[in-house]
């Protein structure tokens, strides 16, 4: 009985002790938004510059053994506020462990100049292990800025005016064919949907055809827990958990509520608008 | 000659039914004008009913359209402008074929029509708006509410009561874009310039049509939501004793009463407050740039007293008595008008015109049940029971 116990109270303990392994590069290059090419700085999957940070999860009670390459020429940074703030070399590596963090959304990104505000920035989901999971990453960009801050690790002395409003670095009609934005599911699925604001305005999202529950912030003043909501806004530096739990077929936009962000360089349509595929 | 916008509805709904077939009848139009709080006026792309001899004046905001919870509700929507547009049931959650966006569903072509239809599933606010080219055409002003009563004057079944209500539609316009709709220029520096409740500023906000009236022991239900570019912070008084309790169209969890409470665009609130004995003091809305996060403008929402024997839809805009009513009710006007009465589904039922002073209104050959007193130039509705 007793070598019983201890067995079972081994065995729970290596469980609890599972480790999951994730690698992010940290990759500066130019990309397209729209006709124009701009600076962009991502946390990628591979060394190979894509356009697009790399989304992290994390399963119930395991944790994550993350190895970061930094292959930029400067100082790198990986912050999760409230969790873990650590430089990389320019061109060094370093790993970190990342465990007990409670179930929700959290944002990582870089918190140097020449990181966070060309896009170093992305979603880090802890648990709702048996959920169909999104990461929608809310970013947008005065492209000169970033022209600016890449090439003289400078900002351009004039008023912040976005002309491009991204959503997992892509920005409508782009977002439509894009796997990590445009929702697919079925009705009667559970999917979570992880919500950043990586940008430096606010923004307020607006779904059709449905309601979704507020499962978390990481805003400890966000009020709208367990709120059943169509529309909400999500402050700077904000990530946000809702479940969407689907009641008819069809298709349906998401999209910015502050309708300048729902443009390409001031043209409609644009920007912050993405598509909810649900199927019988 | 100023423009009032009046969507003040007062409470005497209590009884009703629900889960009739409601029919509205709404045009859009992009000939109207809209007098901002210092007199300049501005070409509007709005909505207004239409009656049986065509479309009514539009308005910023547009009409309030009412149904009862578990309704089914049918628009007939006719675009009498130059351009297409549709109306998108902002929070319905209706169904694709009726969601009012062209990329998934249809638009409606000039000169053309369509009904838009959906079940009235859960009680509380929402937004009707165009969503075409929707941030001009939002920006012109193609917005108004929806709200969706639960019998009773409650909020949900068994859900807090209240015996006032007042309905306040926070939004916004970029004077520039409205003067040249046609070259509006790059839309994402839409900057306003015009910061509105109910499409009033400033002191218009002081007009009784838009000041709650209220004394110590009345629930006062107040309806908040943000149409605007803007998030609205809305700063409550002391001795207000308010309380949120929906949201979306939904009761919220944790009913609470904060000092402030945020707003974000497309965002709606119900909150019911029981003010103190002799309570006179002012709501606070600020209105912060999503953007720079300035703070762009302060509007006010008045409180002050009931007056003696006064309805609370005051003096200087209409009152009527009694309501509920059996054989004829009094309409007290301040001005020659034009009354349309609308039966409870929308249909035009009767048209007369009302003189300056006290009107005796026969409704003996009415049947019983809920009717809209529409009148044309205060463009107020009032709603009667007719017993």
């Amino acid at each position: 009985m007793k070598t019983t116990f201890l067995l079972s109270f081994l065995l729970l303990n290596l469980i609890s002790l599972a480790t999951v392994y994730d690698t992010l590069y940290i990759n500066k290059d130019t990309a397209h938004v729209g006709i124009e090419t701009r600076h962009f700085c991502f946390y990628n999957r591979t060394a190979d510059f894509t356009q697009t940070n790399h989304h992290l999860h994390i399963p119930s009670n395991e944790s994550l053994e993350l190895y970061i390459q930094n292959n930029d020429s400067l100082i790198q940074n990986f912050t999760i506020d409230g969790v873990i703030n650590q430089d990389i070399p320019a061109f060094g590596s370093t790993s970190i462990t990342l465990n007990n963090l409670s179930e929700g959304s959290y944002r990582y990104y870089s918190n140097k100049l020449y990181g966070e505000k060309l896009g170093a920035s992305g979603i880090l989901i802890s648990g709702y292990d048996n959920h169909n999971r999104y990461a929608w990453n809310m970013y947008e960009i005065q492209g000169f800025r970033n022209d600016s801050i890449a090439l003289s690790l400078n900002e351009p002395n004039v008023n912040y005016l976005p002309d491009f409003f991204l959503i997992n670095a892509n920005h409508h009609p782009n977002t439509l064919t894009d796997s990590t934005s445009r929702i697919t599911g079925n009705v009667g699925d559970s999917i979570i949907i992880s919500i950043a604001n990586s940008g430096r305005m606010i923004h307020s999202l607006h779904f059709h055809g449905y309601h979704v529950q507020v499962l978390h912030s990481n805003n400890p003043n966000n009020f709208q827990i367990n709120w059943s909501k169509d529309s909400f806004g999500i402050e700077i530096g904000e990530v946000i958990t809702v479940l969407l739990v689907p009641d008819k077929e069809g298709e349906y936009p998401v999209h910015d509520h502050n309708l300048r962000a729902v443009t390409n360089a001031g043209l409609y349509p644009g920007g912050m608008i993405n598509r909810l595929s649900i199927q019988p | 000659m100023r423009h009032f916008l009046l969507i003040t509805i007062l409470v005497f709904s209590i009884g009703k039914s629900s889960g009739q077939d409601i029919t509205w009848w709404v045009a859009s139009k992009m000939d109207d004008n809209h007098t901002l709080w210092d007199g300049q006026q501005v070409n509007i792309w709005a909505f207004g009913l239409y009656d049986s001899v065509g479309p009514i004046r539009s308005t910023l905001p547009a009409p309030l359209l009412r149904a009862n919870y578990n309704d089914s509700v049918h628009i007939n929507f006719f675009n009498v402008s130059p351009e297409d547009h549709t109306i998108h049931l902002h929070g319905l959650d209706v169904n694709q074929a009726n969601d009012g966006v062209g990329s998934t569903s249809f638009e409606i072509n000039p000169n053309d029509s369509t009904t838009y239809k959906f079940k009235a599933s859960y009680s509380g606010s929402y937004f009707y708006h165009c969503h075409v080219l929707t941030t001009l055409h939002l920006a012109m002003g193609m917005y108004g509410y929806i709200i969706i009563d639960y019998p009773g004057n409650v909020l949900w079944q068994n859900g807090p009561g209240y015996n006032k209500e007042r309905v306040y539609l926070i939004s916004d316009l970029d004077k520039s874009i409205n003067d040249n709709p046609i070259s509006p220029g790059p839309l994402n520096e839409h900057d306003p310039d015009y910061f509105m409740i109910n499409g009033l500023s400033k002191q218009d906000l002081k007009d009784t049509s838009q000041v709650v009236f209220a004394n110590g022991g009345d629930s006062v239900l107040l309806r908040l939501g943000n149409m605007s570019y803007n998030k609205a912070v809305v700063r409550f008084p002391a001795g207000i004793n308010h309380t949120v309790y929906m949201s979306d169209g939904r009761e919220i969890p944790n009913a609470f009463s904060p000092d402030t409470l945020v707003i974000h665009s497309g965002e709606r609130y119900e909150i019911i407050c029981k003010p103190s004995q002799y309570f006179v003091d002012s709501i606070q809305v600020d209105y912060y740039d999503q953007v720079s996060g300035n703070l762009d403008e302060t509007n006010y929402i008045y409180w002050n007293e009931q007056p003696d024997g006064l309805s609370d839809m005051s003096k200087k805009a209409l009152y009527v008595y009694p309501n509920p009513a059996i054989n004829y009710i009094n309409l007290h006007s301040e001005s020659d008008d034009y009354l349309s009465i609308y039966s409870h589904d929308g249909r035009l039922i009767d048209e007369q015109n009302i003189k300056r002073g006290d009107n005796h209104i026969i409704l003996s050959e009415l049947s019983q049940g809920m009717y809209f007193f529409n009148l044309r130039k205060m463009k107020t509705t009032v709603k009667i029971i007719k017993q």
